[in-house]
């Protein structure tokens, strides 16, 4: 077996943990379209480092720190930043300008105002673009309830498998992980197929794209295979000998390399993970995400939900127009008073 | 008595007989005549107004335009509302209750075989005491459970009440021992 060093352990027990600043960002939209957006940061060290950073926000900002006690004595340093955006082309930009922990991911807001008559519709979405170029898509792998827990917030989750029905939901979970793993296994041959077909091009002895797609569910059960192994049998080239052969696998090894290195980065972005939260203009009325109490929106923003596909945080919500309802209840009165008069003179 | 009677009876009938001098009996009539003539027109110029309002009854194609245009009124207003309604009313189903707001640590399986891979590609090779792949699989394991079973440990702590203050007092307890030490 192959020795790991334990500079990885320390590294992936770090990239566990690390998940400072926890932070959440709420987003209050006006039915003009300006947006008030609040950023709150806990960490346990007072340390708020641009790098850290998973959302943007500049010297422009209001910006107040406090310190937090519990009853235990943790203390918890919170940064709260908050400003008023005059439309979402103003929150894009700062997208565009961001140079936090998460800069290498492309993140928009859209903002619609619809007039329908007797209401007017509004609706905010946030997007997250997908990473990976040839994987596919999640939706084709979960039903519509597998994918409601798919994106379900982690404590959703663990409530649901630590209380009543526990054992029920955690076969579920098990389900659920399972057509996970076989969805992420699937777009992660795919890519590594078009990545490795895409170095190889041209070269003498290479494989051609359809060549190897038609390989793409071998190269799949080859990983699933290797369980806890992976790592080992990628690197003795054994999985890359079953996949391509003796000659080829040795004549590519440097390709295959560098298009697994490219492949997993896709799959396992540097991301750090957080919380959007969006209060929208008058009544809520349809939405992507958690809806609480107060009728704020909830989504995680986790890495897994944009890998293969565009991740969208939607809410739409209503105002009613008074004045419509008013001057179309005149009129349907004024028509109706008019057939009744007709009706009384034929009468 | 009978003259009293007599001079009352001959003064009522001296006021019987004589009528009152009108000196210009002309403009009362005129008055009279153009005040009966006023409420008529008063009341023709209301029906006029009717008229001209709902004048549009008696011509087909608008009365059938306007009647049209409140149909369709009334029907888009219920549809709406019916359509907003039945929206509302799935998502009151789905409110649910957040009480971290903060996103925790969810590895898969694939993902912790696949990020010893990519970070043991990344790593430069110094220095380096070597461990076994299995150690660190029992390692990585060991950690998520603990993560486990701590969150469910403070779940439980935070849901009984006794049990808290028990925690409360023992960390009081245990800070104050530390300080006089």
């Amino acid at each position: 077996m192959k020795p790991v060093r334990p500079a990885i352990l320390i590294a992936f027990l770090f990239a566990l943990s690390c998940n400072e600043p926890r932070t959440v960002v709420t987003n209050i939209v006006y039915k003009d379209g300006s947006i008030r957006r609040k950023i709150e940061m806990k960490s346990s060290e007072n340390k708020f480092n641009v790098s850290d950073l998973q959302v943007p926000f500049d010297s422009t900002w209001t910006i107040k720190d406090s310190l937090e006690i519990s009853e235990k004595g943790d203390t918890t340093w919170v940064k709260r930043a908050e400003k008023l955006f005059s439309g979402v082309v103003e929150i894009n930009n700062l997208y565009k300008a961001d140079s936090g922990a998460n800069k290498d991911i492309k993140r928009n807001a859209w903002y619609n105002k619809k007039f329908r008559w007797f209401n007017t519709e509004y609706s905010y979405t946030e997007t997250v673009d997908k990473i990976m170029k040839f994987g596919y898509p999640v939706k084709d792998f979960l039903d519509k309830d597998e994918l409601r827990w798919f994106y379900s917030p982690q404590d959703i989750i663990d409530e649901k498998e630590n209380g009543p029905d526990s054992l029920k939901y955690r076969a579920y979970g098990d389900t659920v992980d399972k057509k996970i793993e076989k969805w992420m296994i699937k777009s992660l041959s795919s890519e590594w197929i078009h990545e490795f077909a895409a170095l190889t091009s041209g070269k003498s002895g290479s494989i051609s794209l359809d060549s190897l797609m038609n390989r793409e569910a071998d190269l799949g059960r080859l990983v699933d295979k290797s369980g806890d192994d992976f790592d080992s049998l990628w690197t003795n080239g054994i999985i890359l000998r079953e996949l391509l052969g003796e000659k080829t696998a040795v004549t590519f090894k440097v390709e295959a390399d560098s298009a697994a290195d490219v492949t997993l980065s896709r799959l396992f972005p540097d991301f750090k993970d957080y919380v959007v939260k969006t209060i929208m203009p008058g009544k809520l009325t349809s939405t992507n995400g958690f809806v609480d109490s107060t009728g704020a929106v909830m989504w995680p923003v986790d890495s897994d939900y944009f890998i293969t596909g565009q991740y969208e945080m939607v809410s739409k919500s209503l105002s009613i127009n008074i004045w419509a309802w008013i001057v179309s209840g005149l009129f349907v009165a004024f028509v109706i008073t008019g057939m009744a008069i007709r009706a009384k003179r034929k009468g | 008595m009978d003259e009293v009677k007599n001079r009352y009876e001959k003064a009522v009938k001296i006021i019987r007989e004589s009528k009152p001098v009108l000196s210009n009996p002309r403009v009362i009539e005129d008055a009279v005549i153009s005040s009966i003539r006023d409420k008529k027109e008063d009341r023709g110029m209301i029906t006029g107004l009717v008229e001209s309002i709902y004048g549009w009854i008696y011509i087909g194609w608008v009365r059938r335009s306007l009647v049209g245009a409140a149909l369709i009124i009334f029907t888009v207003f219920v549809y709406q509302q019916a359509d907003i309604l039945r929206s509302v009313r799935s998502l009151e189903k789905e409110i649910v209750s957040v009480r971290s707001e903060q996103p925790s640590v969810n590895v898969r399986d694939l993902e912790r075989r696949l990020t010893v891979f990519k970070i043991s590609s990344k790593i430069s090779t110094g220095r380096k005491i070597e461990v076994y792949e299995s150690q660190l699989q029992e390692i990585i394991d060991s950690y998520k459970n603990l993560e486990q079973k701590y969150e469910n440990l403070n779940r439980i702590i935070e849901e009984d009440s006794l049990l808290k203050n028990y925690f409360k007092n023992k960390l009081k307890e245990e800070e104050n021992n530390r300080s006089k030490i």
